[in-house]
């Protein structure tokens, strides 16, 4: 009875600890073999013996129970050791796939033009003439009708040489209002460092009943686009010229590389040409049988945006499939 | 087109109007600056006076000059052969440091001191103006030896790159760009009339015979000259070279030089090579079709009006009597002949084709002011002149409608004011109302939004304050934008699953496509103008583009290339289709600490696997689509439910030879089967199920499909799924493989009996029994 105290704290193990428990609290142990005695305890005494005893089995409970939490810490203290790893070896296991810059940026835009409740519409690749050219107000023998330019199949008929045609298509198909964009793959018969056969543009059309859309209506809606997809930069509309618009304009942004100082990118004028846009040319609405409405039309080039926002050197590995380029973009 | 500051100044005056505020004005108004460029000439570089000129004692081609330099004479030895006495000529002083950092130093050249060096063009960073030294003249200002050269406004001039659009072929001139910026700056537009110095008493029609058959198409100006001397200036020779325009042939350059200045197409012809028996030059003018205007000597065609000039009829310097001609023809009647017709077009049709200038003396008197500017010629005083029957369009022009183009109010005098400048004529009909008439080198204005276009440039885009369009609420989600979203879904689906995306051009080389077996554009609709051989047709499959990449992949030292691309294919009668394709290539993983550097190759499994990571539940059954791709063991079509969306497989041993690579696994689905259809939840069970487990002896030919068939035929209500848990091969099985399913049986309506369980397993096992001969191992 002396030393139960001291194989408590002396239990080095839970296994141990379980001996310890079964010789002091077992059905034979210690504790029992005293209140045994009990019954030999003249009756006076009885109680104190009785009461004295159960102190000592509280004492030592607590004692075995503050041990046991001890050694049970201990113990999965050393499993989870057990299983420490050096965690730094596993960084960059990760082996997510990439999407495509060019059709990144297009998933950008389209976002925010389908926030502003533009619907997205499309067409086939291979058109015709007269979506592609007559019906956009592009003349006979405009220059952009070259066979230089476009892709011609045997029937007569095109490869799209802008997204332009689904224009033509929608409003043929819908009365106005129309608020429409047209995201897409279009072909020019053009291969050097900055030309590609096939390149991604996406197109853009308002129309409304009588004279309600003005250029400056365009301003406003290009002006929060490009902000919206560079930041802060500056917004220029200088006058062009496109068939399918009147007034027309192309719109350049102060550029990102040089802030405007003028840099090896931006040619040293410190402004990128990312836009074309304009008022739609009366000629195109007689061409799809509209009449009294007004609209705005303008169209950018996703290879360019993507190259910009995401200072991409080269144009054609943008079609290679080169690991070495998209994995950059994981 | 290129114009200098010092060239437009003839026109306008821009006094305090400095380079940036121009290169600002120009892209405000629609003349887009590519290049604005001030001429940077060399320090100590100035005008000297050859005095005197003589043979190099012990080089034959080296001159030894003594040069007026304004500080006294000096001796410079020149090797240029056109250096002669009397000559200003441009001379770097030692100290001066040429382009190229070439330093200008005292030197002895074969032993004669030389004191500087005579220089030619090129040597002072200046395009080429002539062969040999660089000879001045009173043309570029006061010659006065000493003076520095960049002293000199029209040497040291500012050279203007203009990109213009294609509507503005009145821009073609600098008198035109002049007239531009008029309206712009609000100044007055010069035109100098100018009459010839000397005149000749003979008249034209002494000479030439003029013959027109009924109306023609053109306006056409004749004046008969008399050639003392033609000379180039060198004004007109540095500014030819300035604007890339620069013509050795003394009479081309002076036609070349008055026709970028006024934008009137000028040519001339050698009347003596051309006069017929009579002496008289016959000239006959001819409509032959609409728009074909030909001018004939007796039976030779001189040249077609706005196309081409035959090269014998040309006049030189040389020639002692030249007939010039002044030539219009309206674009629109020009351009679609020639499409028509195929005429060969010499480098003049640029400007016919969008339009010249149509004031023909304008553009004469341009002529004789170059050509009396240092030579001499008499010219004819009476003149032979045809004009073409033209009306001028008027343009109805709403106040009101063009502010609602523009979306601000532009007042009626601003707008008066640009259209004067810009060389409309206005008649007031009504308040708010009048008629345009347009100017006739504008024949791209045919309605008011064209009016618009121009008072917007003028006033300028930036003047324009922008303004939100209240729009017309309406659902806007289409067909499309759905179609979009799913596509994204798949996209960014694919990518999680390790995919790179890839975007390859829509065509690919017949051969390629023949050899593998894929369709081909019938010859009937086939592209006739491919951009090269390997882009020769459009594409049937994306596979094979997505192979080419891979193996660019592998040269750029990528082991594990797992690409995916949805795009258009087209079918032999050319329907475009979508397609969702992928490929894996090589490796399964990366090297890594958890595959020790030695990833897995890819297979079947795995590739499998990454399409249910994609594309949710599908299954597989024996593949029956054929081309030269598929691994007629390891491959498959793709079902949702009963719909075959696709196939898969292993990569053809003899493709991945040809295209140099390992293990890769390729699929080729219809976006369409893609789409999800939409689902109706059904109820779920809350009693507890069981799974069994059978291991199966049958023949080793027979597919796992069909066993799946059998069973799904029973259309047992307890059996809730099965799928194969194992396959075990071996000798000892002889012609027999052991496949082990795995079922789990479930009721909706209460807890499963002992009893239900054993019937249900009965069942199954009789039906495999039965349907395929399978017996339990």
């Amino acid at each position: 009875m002396e030393n139960l105290e001291e194989k408590i704290a002396g239990a080095s193990s839970l296994e141990d600890l379980e001996k310890v428990r079964i010789e002091i609290f077992g059905k034979k142990g210690a504790l029992a073999a005293e209140f045994a005695k009990l019954k030999d305890v003249p009756g006076p005494e009885k109680k104190a013996f009785a009461e004295g005893l159960n102190r000592r089995k509280a004492q030592l409970q607590a004692l075995f129970d503050a041990r046991k939490e001890t050694l049970a810490a201990e113990a999965l203290e050393r499993t989870m050791r057990s299983e420490a790893l050096d965690v730094s070896l596993y960084s960059g296991l990760g082996e997510k796939g990439a999407l495509h810059p060019v059709r990144e940026t297009m998933d950008r835009i389209i976002d925010y033009f389908v926030a502003l409740n533009f619907a997205v519409e499309s067409g086939p690749m291979v058109e015709d003439d007269f979506h592609n050219f007559e019906a956009l107000n592009l003349p006979k023998h405009h220059p952009a009708r070259d066979m230089q330019d476009t892709f011609y199949f045997a029937d007569g008929t095109l490869l799209r040489t802008h997204t332009s045609p689904v224009q033509i298509r929608t409003m043929l198909r819908q009365k106005p209002p129309i608020r429409m964009i047209a995201p897409g793959a279009v072909f020019r018969r053009d291969y050097d460092l900055t030309h590609t056969p096939m390149f991604h543009q996406v197109e853009g059309l308002v129309v409304e009943e009588g004279d309600k859309v003005s250029f400056a209506n365009l301003k406003w809606i290009l002006t929060d686009f490009l902000h919206e997809m560079f930041g802060e930069v500056e917004v220029r509309f200088r006058p062009s010229f496109f068939p399918f618009t009147e007034p027309s304009a192309e719109v350049d942004i102060s550029c990102i590389f040089c802030g405007g100082e003028g840099c090896r990118v931006c040619s040293r004028t410190g402004w990128l040409e990312v836009l074309g846009c304009g008022v739609v040319d009366p000629n195109v609405f007689k061409a799809v049988g509209y009449e009294g409405v007004s609209g705005y039309a303008f169209g950018l080039g996703v290879e360019r945006f993507a190259m910009l926002l995401h200072r991409i050197p080269d144009l054609r590995s943008l079609f290679e499939g080169d690991i070495r380029l998209l994995e950059q973009f994981r | 087109m290129i114009v200098t500051r010092s060239w437009l100044e003839e026109y306008i005056d821009l006094s305090g109007i400095d380079n940036d505020r121009l290169y600002e004005t120009f892209n405000s108004i629609g003349l887009e600056v590519d290049r604005l460029e001030p001429l940077e000439l060399p320090s100590k570089v100035v005008v000297g006076k050859v005095l005197e000129c003589s043979k190099h004692p012990d080089a034959d081609k080296l001159n030894v000059c003594r040069v007026d330099t304004g500080d006294g004479e000096r001796q410079i030895v020149c090797g240029a052969a056109n250096v002669r006495e009397a000559e200003y000529v441009a001379v770097a002083l030692p100290g001066a440091v040429l382009p190229g950092d070439f330093a200008i130093k005292p030197a002895k050249l074969r032993g004669v001191e030389s004191l500087g060096m005579i220089c030619s063009t090129e040597e002072l960073g200046l395009p080429h103006a002539g062969p040999g030294i660089w000879i001045l003249d009173e043309s570029l200002g006061e010659m006065v030896p000493g003076r520095e050269l960049a002293e000199y406004e029209k040497i040291a001039d500012t050279v203007i790159e203009l990109e213009l659009t294609a509507n503005r072929g009145d821009c073609l001139s600098v008198h035109g760009v002049a007239r531009d910026l008029s309206a712009a700056f609000e100044r007055p537009l010069h035109r100098r009339e100018t009459k010839p110095r000397l005149t000749s008493k003979r008249g034209i029609a002494r000479s030439v015979d003029l013959h027109s058959r009924g109306a023609v198409d053109a306006d056409l100006l004749y004046v008969l000259a008399e050639n003392e001397r033609i000379v180039a200036d060198a004004l007109i020779r540095l500014r030819l070279a300035l604007v890339d325009a620069y013509r050795e042939e003394a009479l081309e350059a002076l036609l070349a030089y008055a026709t970028h200045a006024t934008g009137v197409i000028l040519r001339a012809y050698d009347v003596e090579k051309l006069r017929g028996e009579e002496g008289h030059l016959p000239l006959q003018i001819e409509e032959r079709e609409k728009g074909y205007v030909e001018i004939r000597a007796g039976e030779t065609e001189l040249s077609i009006v706005g196309v081409r000039q035959n090269e014998e009829s040309r006049a030189t310097a040389e020639s002692r009597e030249i007939l010039f001609e002044a030539s219009y023809i309206d674009p629109e009647v020009l351009v679609p002949m020639v499409a028509r017709s195929g005429l060969q077009t010499d480098a003049l049709y640029y400007r016919s084709s969008r339009g010249s200038e149509p004031d023909l003396d304008f553009g004469m008197e341009a002529l004789f002011a170059a050509c009396d500017a240092k030579g001499e010629c008499r010219f004819s005083e009476a003149e032979l002149r045809i004009e073409a029957e033209r009306e001028r369009r008027s343009v109805p022009v709403d106040l009101k409608k063009l502010d609602a183009i523009i979306g601000q109010h532009i007042p009626a005098g601003k707008v008066y004011m640009i259209l004067e400048k810009l060389g409309f004529t206005m008649h007031k009909a009504a308040e708010g109302v009048f008629g345009a008439v347009v100017p006739p080198w504008r024949h791209d204005i045919f309605n008011l939004q064209d009016i618009a276009e121009e008072i917007l440039r003028i006033v300028g885009i930036n003047r324009i304050d922008a303004q939100p369009l209240q729009l017309t609420e309406r659902n806007r989600l289409t067909e499309t934008t759905r179609r979009y979203r799913f596509r994204r879904d798949l996209r960014q689906r694919a990518v999680a699953a390790g995919y790179f995306e890839a975007v390859t051009y829509a065509f690919a080389e017949k051969a390629t496509l023949e050899r593998y077996g894929f369709p081909l554009l019938d010859a009937s609709v086939e592209l006739v103008n491919p951009i090269v051989e390997e882009l020769n047709t459009l594409r049937s499959t994306l596979t094979v583009n997505l192979l080419e990449a891979a193996r660019r992949n592998l040269s750029y030292g990528k082991r594990r290339i797992p690409l995916f691309e949805i795009g258009s294919v087209f079918d032999r009668e050319r329907n475009e289709h979508e397609k969702f394709t992928l490929l894996w290539s090589g490796d399964a993983e990366e090297p890594s600490i958890v595959n020790h550097g030695k990833p897995p190759r890819i297979d079947f499994a795995r590739f499998v696997r990454t399409l249910g990571e994609i594309l949710g539940e599908f299954t597989l059954g024996p593949c029956r689509e054929t081309n030269g791709l598929i691994h007629p063991y390891q491959s498959a079509t793709l079902y949702f439910g009963d719909r075959p969306a696709g196939w898969l497989s292993k990569l053809h041993p003899e493709a991945a030879e040809a295209f140099g690579l390992e293990e890769s696994y390729l699929a080729e689905l219809d976006f369409e089967v893609l789409i999800p259809p939409h689902r109706n939840a059904e109820a779920i069970s809350n009693f507890q199920g069981t799974y069994k487990d059978l291991s199966l002896l049958v023949e080793k030919e027979l597919p796992y499909a069909r066993m799946a068939e059998i069973l799904e035929a029973q259309d047992l209500p307890l059996l809730q799924r099965f799928f194969p848990i194992d396959l075990y091969e071996d000798e000892s099985l002889g012609e027999r493989k052991s496949v082990t399913l795995r079922f789990f049986l479930q009721s909706s309506e209460g807890t499963l009996s002992e009893e239900a369980i054993e019937e249900t397993m009965e069942t199954i096992l009789s039906s495999l029994v039965e349907g395929c001969g399978a017996r339990l191992r």
